[in-house]
Formats: C-alpha cells, sequence, structure tokens
C-alpha cells in the first residue's frame, strides 16, 4: 500500500500543476469540474485553499485533492440549564454558541489509487494538520458536506464522523426542501477534541 | 457547473440540542484518541513540502 509521506508530494494546487499533470479524475464529473476550473477562481478569492498530493513517476498526476476554508457551526437557543453548564467548562458563553470550524468544501481521490486507503490516509492528514501547534487560530471541528451515496457516507463514518443532522428529513427542513426531493449532499462533523498528540493539551 | 458548497445553517430546536449533547460527550472524552502517529506522519509531509 503507497502511504501518503514516501510515495507522494504535497503542494497547493495551482492552474501551472492542472495544466502540466494528467487530468485528475475522481470518477465525479462535479467534482472534477470543481478542481480543474473552479479551484484556482476560490484561492484567488480567498474562499478556499486547495491542496494536492502528487505522484511524480511518468505520467505525473495528481492522486488526491481537497478544498477547505474556514467555517463554524453555530447553535442557537440553549436552555438556561444548558448555559450553566456550558458557562462551567468555559466562561465565555459566546465561544460556545459558535464552534470554529474548518470545512472541506471538496475531496476527491483520482480513481488510479482508490482502494489504497489513500481517502483515510488523507483524512488523518487533515484532522492532524488542525491539532498542530502551530495552527494559527482554534479549530474544534472538521465540516464535509459529503455526496448523499452509500460508498461516500460509509467513507467518511468509517472516519468517525457523524451527521451534524439526525436523519436526512430533519437536513432537508433546515434548507427548507420538500420532504420529497432527494438530498444530494449530507452535512457531517469530525469532533477534534478527542484527538492527542504529545504536545497537544486540549484541557 | 459544481454543486455549490452548502452553507451550514445555524443549528435550533432538537438538532442543536442533539448537536451540544455530542458536543458534551466529547468534552469528557478529550484526548482520548492517542494521534500521535498520524501527526508525525503530517509533520513530515508538511517539512517535506517546506510548509512547516
Amino acid at each position: 500500500m503507497q502511504n501518503l509521506l514516501d510515495a507522494f508530494r504535497f503542494v497547493p494546487l495551482t492552474n501551472d500543476l492542472l495544466n502540466t499533470y494528467q487530468d485528475f479524475d475522481c470518477g465525479h464529473v462535479d467534482l472534477n469540474d470543481f478542481f480543474k476550473t473552479n479551484s484556482s477562481a476560490f484561492s484567488k478569492q480567498l474562499l478556499g485553499k486547495t491542496y494536492c498530493f502528487t505522484s511524480e513517476e511518468s505520467p505525473p498526476q495528481i492522486v488526491c485533492a481537497f478544498t477547505i476554508s474556514n467555517d463554524s457551526i453555530k447553535v442557537s437557543e440553549l436552555p438556561n440549564s444548558r448555559k450553566k453548564i456550558l458557562n462551567r467548562h468555559i466562561p465565555h458563553l459566546k465561544h460556545m454558541r459558535n464552534y470554529p470550524a474548518v470545512l472541506i468544501g471538496r475531496l476527491g481521490v483520482h480513481k488510479h489509487f482508490q482502494g489504497q486507503n489513500i481517502g483515510g490516509q488523507l483524512l488523518d492528514f487533515i484532522k492532524a494538520w488542525f491539532i498542530d501547534d502551530n495552527n494559527k487560530t482554534g479549530c474544534r471541528f472538521i465540516i464535509v458536506d459529503a455526496y448523499n451515496e452509500n460508498a461516500v457516507l460509509s467513507y467518511y463514518l468509517k472516519n468517525q464522523f457523524q451527521f451534524l443532522f439526525s436523519t436526512a428529513d430533519q437536513e432537508k427542513s433546515f434548507f427548507d426542501m420538500n420532504l420529497d426531493k432527494a438530498l444530494t449532499t449530507r452535512l457531517m462533523f469530525f469532533d477534534l477534541l478527542v484527538l492527542t498528540k504529545s504536545s497537544f493539551e486540549v484541557g | 457547473m459544481a454543486i455549490p458548497i452548502k452553507v451550514v445553517p445555524v443549528l435550533k430546536g432538537k438538532a442543536a440540542r442533539d448537536f451540544i449533547l455530542k458536543a458534551d460527550a466529547a468534552l469528557s472524552k478529550k484526548g482520548t484518541i492517542d494521534f500521535s502517529k498520524q501527526v508525525s506522519i503530517a509533520n513530515k509531509i508538511l517539512e517535506k513540502a517546506k510548509m512547516k
């Protein structure tokens, strides 16, 4: 099994790279199109940064890519009993109502590299990156807007992500969607607080 | 045209309560998953990329 550290190179995804390397194909037209035509504009507008791992073996290829942005999970209408408990843990209630997060807006693995746990390694890398001491801002959660497809949802669940909404109908109601209409994506999250490393103190 | 990235809505009602319960449950489990190996690998990847 190839691993991200030894086999590949980690770089920001640029237009030069897209023009030089073989076309990225993760099997999703939407994702392919985003990385090829929108990711650069996203980056220039400071809406999201796209990174990738590349294989330098001939022909050079983009192995996997992902786009991340700052985001948050906002919670309102906390009952009074809840506020007291929250204040015991962290004295600034405001912080508890707006949990800082990073959003994985897009993530894809090239078809040639699927089934080799590249996606699992990639999520581990992103998780580790955001509990790093060098992080300039706090980040409690990783959010992803995952395709509502069994394989994709299973991948995130296997990597300990949870659904932000307990049911698809609940999620639809938050987006004023007709309950008969299918959800294209499901919002999921991972809580970074459960992770630890030797110099990582969360208490 | 790529599917737009969903905006995370403000959680209210049951969704808010369920989320708070999960977030609180994690408070009692903080730091319980040893991620030191993955962090070490990530650091090496970033060093190799000259992004560290």
